[in-house]
């Protein structure tokens, strides 16, 4: 049982950790916690799930071609993560762009009201109503994961050692690090900010949208199926640290665990509300988080 | 000169515009016609139910009207979206009522019905459900509130039984955390005693649970025989795909909710084999007839919500007719009357609550690719 719990409880931080790692990149451009990330990841999955019964009902019944469930998968991947993407960068350069010089109140304000407009338009598309994959899945037998989830694992760690390798060996990820630590003067010395943040908004978007695939797959989804995500995985980003992205992951997969034991011991609704009172506990003896880097200022 | 002519012409125009009206609203809709309501979900994770429910009074009404023996009065419900929501419903009665309707051929929710009973009994209304199961609403109703579904206590009652002649002992709960949920978890520790059967563990599931892998691991340390399943076909969809996953071997049970495509499009595979009680329906020519019509209509088989409200619409019809539009003579009649539906008898005790008919029992299983729940013959 214990076993089992850890083991779930890694899997679900897993997701938490993709989510909080959208969370971390988009806060350090934008300087404040991007509320609508979780909205992009529910629209990713409603574009998975349509387009691909759409392309399997077409290659189904014209082009009479082998392999129709994995090409489906792998086309409706493909236009998920791309319209994520695509509607990601309009909202950077439409929206946020914009106003980011009007202060962090406004980007929260405006964040929020993208969220909303964002969940009432899936409404009225999609209604509320839970919409679930055609997809058949069969776990491993003797694991009891789903070829999915292992997937979504090796995902997240290629991305992470990725990330950390363009953080650390390329210019634009010491650009990023100069506009973490010190926006100012990093726009003092001519960083090519748009470029930079366009590219950040790009990657979480990619992130984004590879977990609400997984997530449509796994569970179904609905217009505010992105909120508990929300809560989670901006939880363990202050837990974590907002400018430490591995202190963000270890947090999720934490908070992850922490979920699952609290779900079995407890009961759900506990198990939340424990989750919510840990972090305000933690943000009282640690307001910077738990895995913050101290940096000297020069 | 050219002043009175427009003049007349526009005078000419309101008159014909105004006479059309009037004829319109004329073969449409008199005064004398019968005006009942229904507050039903459609939108929100219930919403499938509010549909079916819509279909079968649509049938009804439609089937009504288009048999009108001369002088008959003609049927028109209004329909209201409640989304699931309580005070949605008491508004959506509330401007029905201003609307001048006083007979409701439902208000989807056990919550949501209890939640307008004093507004009903203030303002002189009649309510008559189709759905709402929860044990005490004949009583809260104070005489305002009928329906024609057995309560849950009937529902826990026909699980533990068949659990029994199944020879399962040890058995657990998985309950929704609303009054419906609630009612069937009490009501069925209160009936498990009687039949010996030991409910180990009771476990609350939040509406829209995503993840169910620790309560599935929790299951699994108890040498469970069956699972009792009190909560939405969505949630028990994935619950049942999480057991699949984790190789929890065990029957399932649920109740009528879990009757339609709601349950078995997030399952899929996991739903065979899960049992559910429905209340009895007599096959007889006539429910034959509505299923035929039902499948034509909407393409797909009618579940018991839409035969129930067929059968609520019908009925409400006779009671309007037969107590002249009086609210309080129809809560009368109601008591006394016996009616044969499409589902059956449907009768009430001195208190108001319909005596049941049994349960059926159905299972599901594959047919031509799609889970589809099979009566078990016993």
């Amino acid at each position: 049982m214990l076993f089992d719990l850890l083991k779930y409880g890694f899997f679900n931080g897993i997701y938490i950790a993709l989510v909080s790692v959208g969370f971390a990149l988009i806060f350090n451009i934008l300087r404040t916690i991007d509320f609508s990330l979780t909205d992009r990841m529910t629209f990713s999955g409603y574009v998975f799930i349509i387009s691909e019964k759409y392309i399997k009902g077409l290659i189904s019944s014209h082009l009479q071609l082998p392999f129709v469930e994995i090409i489906s998968i792998l086309v409706g991947c493909l236009l998920s993560i791309l319209s994520c993407i695509i509607l990601t960068l309009i909202i950077e350069k439409y929206i946020f762009t914009p106003i980011k010089e009007k202060g962090t109140s406004i980007l929260i304000i405006t964040s929020f009201g993208i969220s909303v407009i964002m969940q009432s338009l899936m409404s009225i598309i999609f209604t509320n109503s839970t919409i679930v994959s055609s997809i058949q899945e069969y776990s491993i037998p003797g694991i009891g994961l789903y070829p999915r989830e292992i997937l979504v694992l090796s995902f997240a760690v290629t991305i992470m050692i990725v990330l950390n390798l363009i953080i650390k060996k390329t210019l634009f990820g010491k650009s990023i690090n100069a506009l973490v630590f010190n926006y100012e003067l990093a726009i003092f010395h001519k960083i090519p900010v748009k470029k930079i943040s366009s590219l950040v908004f790009g990657i979480s978007a990619f992130i984004i949208a590879i977990s609400g695939i997984s997530l449509s797959v796994g569970f179904g989804i609905y217009p505010n199926i992105g909120n508990k995500y929300m809560i989670y995985s901006f939880c363990a980003c202050l837990i974590g640290g907002l400018k430490n992205l591995y202190g963000t992951v270890i947090a999720s997969i934490l908070l992850g665990v922490f979920l699952q034991f609290g779900d079995c011991f407890t009961s759900p609704i506990v198990s939340e509300s424990l989750t919510l009172i840990i972090l305000l506990v933690l943000l009282y003896i640690k307001p910077e988080g738990l895995f913050f880097e101290k940096i000297r200022v020069i | 000169m050219k002043i009175n002519k427009k003049f007349a012409l526009l005078l000419l125009s309101t008159i014909i515009i105004a006479f059309i009206m009037m004829f319109y609203f004329n073969v449409n809709f008199k005064n004398t016609d019968i005006h009942i309501a229904a507050l039903l979900p459609f939108d929100g994770q219930v919403s499938n139910f509010g549909e079916m429910m819509r279909n079968g009074h649509i049938m009804a009404e439609e089937e009504i009207n288009a048999k009108l023996i001369h002088g008959e009065p003609r049927i028109k419900i209004d329909f209201y979206n409640t989304s699931h929501k309580k005070d949605l419903a008491l508004n959506r009665m509330e401007e029905a009522s201003r609307n001048g309707i006083k007979f409701f051929v439902e208000i989807f929710g056990s919550d949501q019905a209890a939640h307008c009973f004093d507004f009903a009994n203030q303002n002189q209304i009649f309510i008559l459900s189709g759905v709402d199961t929860k044990p005490d609403l004949i009583e809260k109703g104070r005489g305002c509130f009928y329906r024609i579904m057995p309560n849950d206590a009937e529902a826990s009652n026909a699980i533990l039984q068949w659990a029994k002649e199944k020879e399962l002992k040890n058995l657990a709960i998985l309950y929704a955390n609303d009054d419906w949920g609630l009612g069937l978890k009490q009501a069925t520790i209160r009936n498990s005693s009687d039949l010996n059967i030991n409910i180990l563990d009771k476990i609350e599931v939040l509406r829209n649970q995503l993840n169910f892998s620790s309560i599935v691991t929790k299951l699994k340390t108890y040498k469970l025989d069956a699972i009792l399943l009190f909560i939405y076909p969505d949630d028990g969809g994935r619950f049942l795909k999480e057991a699949t996953r984790q190789d929890l071997k065990t029957s399932f049970f649920a109740t009528e909710n879990f009757w339609g495509n709601k349950m078995t499009e997030t399952a899929k595979n996991s739903a065979n084999d899960v049992m559910i009680v429905v209340p009895k329906t007599y096959e007889n020519e006539n429910l034959q007839k509505f299923k035929n019509n039902y499948k034509a209509k909407f393409g797909e088989e009618p579940t018991i919500f839409a035969i129930k409200a067929y059968d609520a619409v019908k009925f409400i019809y006779q009671i309007v007719l037969s107590s002249g539009n009086n609210t309080n003579k129809a809560k009368e009649i109601t008591k006394k009357l016996t009616y044969s539906g499409i589902s059956g008898k449907i009768s009430f005790d001195k208190f108001g609550e319909y005596i049941p008919l049994g349960y059926d029992r159905l299972i599901f299983k594959k047919i031509y690719g799609n889970y589809q729940p099979i009566k078990v013959i016993h």
